[in-house]
């Protein structure tokens, strides 16, 4: 907490929201009073919500905003700490032994130094002499064992390492974790990190990101655009449409040169709102039965 | 202010939700740097640092406005505007406290103005949730319904972690191919030795579920747990019958059981006759699913065994007990009427490894135990 500031006199949530912007996110009241807080605080951001609206990329923009450095880890099942915080370059260890052929005593102290580490993800964005943003996507893959090493890292800022002691970071970073919910995550690691849901947007701010997005797009299209995939994620479907999804749904619409939403842009949509040929099917017998628009 | 956020903390914990000390700090220390103090910010503030859990979202938010809705509190909040709405929170805590206690059939100890509020409060909240543990499943109402299942979940999500960690790694037996590869890089000199990976024990977890009327009631409490245990614990594939067997696994959805319960008995042909069919539902098994058994799969049948005094199928579940890891049983009646009328409980009963009884929480638990060591 009593870390020297940076220059963030004048970061309030209003030059947030208006900064995101610039880089092509657009974010409501909460999302960025609560991305405030996390600078504030320095504190980890644990961003939950259903997949596609938009997680990640605020991690992305948020970075891009502030002209920090994004060092990103994508987690996966399995993966452990030599490919996620360090491990030692035993090679370049082996040739400093050949190449030195000192005797054992003088070398020893000289090959567990920092010039024999290769640091991965997290190490980096500790070490890295700029204040970074650390990305840790989809954190609902990785086992919880290996939450539990993250730990350490994002309550007390450091690193320990058995062979050389505990690194420090040198700035703080920014760190956002994002994930699915496809599994609950230990009470421990939710304690250390402020918490923000995103949901799938409200149709005004939907329509926002598509007129961010596809400058050019007329008006009456976004908002019936809109309407229309706010209509969708009403239905009874296996997945509903993200806002990813609304994207591409809208950028086929512009390369085939439909003006509104008909038939033709409910065949697009099949393939590119919808994942599921059930869910498909439903849209087109919604659509078909009438007046639904 | 801070007289404000203790008494919204004390509301959410009333109510299941776990808020640890160091967030309350958080959401101290938040309101400090605060970039306004309206309504809608300080609720943002406070939930991002005291609720980590979609679940209780609603729940934040009306505890919510009842601590903080009279006034919008401000900075320079001074103590005789916070008597207030600690009235009016106790107030709705009491509400709630009271609802509770009727939930239990025990409103009228939960009002008895003699206790203390936190005394009350303590009793109340125990005796509801050892009442719950030992609560039959079918003598529970709708709104204690919801309850079970949060807990079952709850219990499934701990079983599942505890065992999780009993894995060890490595050691077993040296891997010479990888070994020989890595040492290239040193010169021929096997430097760091490579073993083997273990394979971690995945088991498949094969459940059949009787769907006839008698056990309808029953299934989404047993799916509800049998699902969420074992999926994190191995493959789950779920088969249905009531006298023929089909596959119901792509028509479960593990966040909505009930719902998946509907689709299934819309669309899963699980009826020919009406009549339930143990013996044909094996014999169906047995014909399509035999080869898919291996020593590492479970077979986990859920049933009451009211066979209508049809062919019992015992020479089939020999063979899968023969074939399988092993056999549990999950019945819903006491044991005491096991075997009685049309129960074949007894003639399958020495072809298990474990049979248990199921009608509450605390014995499902015991059925996890027991699964859990394999």
């Amino acid at each position: 907490m009593n870390r020297e500031p940076e220059t963030t006199a004048e970061l309030s949530p209003e030059t947030l929201k208006e900064g995101l912007k610039l880089y092509g996110y657009i974010c409501d009241d909460a999302i960025a009073t609560v991305l405030y807080l996390a600078e504030k605080m320095r504190k980890p951001l644990l961003i939950e919500g259903p997949a596609g609206v938009g997680k990640t990329e605020l991690g992305k923009a948020y970075s891009a905003f502030r002209g920090r450095r994004l060092v990103r880890l994508q987690c996966y099942e399995g993966l452990d700490e030599t490919k996620a915080i360090y491990e030692w370059n035993y090679k370049k260890q082996l040739l400093y032994i050949q190449a030195e052929s000192r005797d054992w005593q003088s070398v020893e102290g000289d090959i567990f130094t920092e010039q024999f580490l290769l640091a991965r993800p997290l190490l980096e964005s500790i070490t890295s002499p700029w204040p970074t943003v650390l990305l840790v996507d989809e954190l609902d893959k990785v086992d919880q064992e290996f939450e539990a090493m993250l730990l350490e890292l994002l309550g007390d800022w450091q690193i320990t390492i058995p062979e050389t002691g505990t690194i420090k970071a040198k700035h703080t970073p920014a760190v956002f974790l994002t994930s699915n919910r496809s599994r609950e995550l230990s009470e421990a690691l939710k304690r250390r990190c402020l918490y923000l849901y995103i949901d799938y947007p409200t149709p005004e701010r939907e329509r926002e990101i598509l007129m961010k997005k596809f400058p050019g797009i007329d008006q009456e299209l976004a908002a019936r655009a809109t309407r229309f995939v706010q209509k969708v994620r009403e239905l009874d479907l296996r997945k509903a449409p993200s806002v990813a999804e609304t994207l591409d749904w809208v950028e086929a619409m512009l390369i085939a040169n439909l003006s509104q939403v008909d038939q033709k842009a409910v065949e697009l949509a099949c393939s590119t709102l919808l994942k599921h040929h059930r869910d498909a099917d439903v849209l087109v017998e919604k659509f078909r039965s009438g007046r639904w628009l | 202010m801070v007289d404000h956020v203790m008494l919204l903390v004390r509301f959410l914990r009333e109510r299941g939700a776990t808020v640890s000390t160091p967030e309350v700090l958080d959401a101290v220390a938040a309101l400090n740097v605060a970039p306004s103090y309206d309504p809608a910010t300080i609720r943002t503030v406070l939930r991002a640092c005291l609720i980590k859990d979609k679940e209780f979202a609603q729940l934040f938010d009306s505890a919510f406005d009842c601590t903080f809705e009279p006034q919008h509190a401000t900075e320079g909040d001074s103590a005789e505007t916070a008597v207030v709405p600690e009235q009016a929170a106790a107030g709705s805590l009491a509400v709630g406290r009271g609802k509770g206690g009727g939930e239990e059939g025990q409103s009228e100890e939960g009002r008895t103005a003699g206790l203390s509020a936190a005394q009350s409060r303590a009793a109340a909240y125990q005796a509801g949730e050892s009442g719950l543990l030992n609560l039959p499943f079918l003598a529970s109402r709708p709104n204690q319904k919801n309850q079970l299942l949060a807990i079952i979940r709850e219990l499934a999500k701990k079983l599942a972690s505890k065992s999780g960690s009993r894995h060890q790694r490595g050691k077993g037996r040296v891997d010479f191919r990888r070994l020989w590869r890595n040492s290239l890089a040193a010169g021929g000199i096997p430097l760091e030795l490579t073993w083997r990976e273990r394979r971690k024990n995945k088991p498949r977890v094969f459940i059949i579920c009787d769907l006839s009327n008698s056990m309808y009631a029953y299934l989404p409490f047993f799916l509800e747990f049998v699902f969420s245990f074992a999926a994190t614990r191995g493959t789950v594939r779920v088969f249905g019958f009531v006298d023929s067997l089909e596959e119901i696994t792509s028509l479960i959805d593990p966040a909505d059981m009930s719902k998946s319960l509907e689709t299934v008995s819309a669309k899963a042909r699980v009826v020919r006759r009406g009549l339930t069919d143990y013996g044909n539902a094996f014999r169906g098994f047995y014909r399509y699913h035999r080869e898919e058994l291996t020593k590492r799969t479970f077979l986990v049948i859920v049933g009451d065994a009211r066979n209508n005094n049809f062919r019992s199928g015992v020479e089939y579940l020999q063979e899968f007990r023969a074939r399988s890891g092993g056999i549990y049983w999950l019945n819903p009646e006491d044991k005491s009427s096991w075997g009685t009328g049309d129960s074949y409980m007894d003639v399958y009963l020495p072809c298990c490894d474990t049979a248990f009884p199921c009608e509450n929480i605390t014995q499902l638990k015991k059925f996890a135990d027991s699964f859990a060591v394999k």
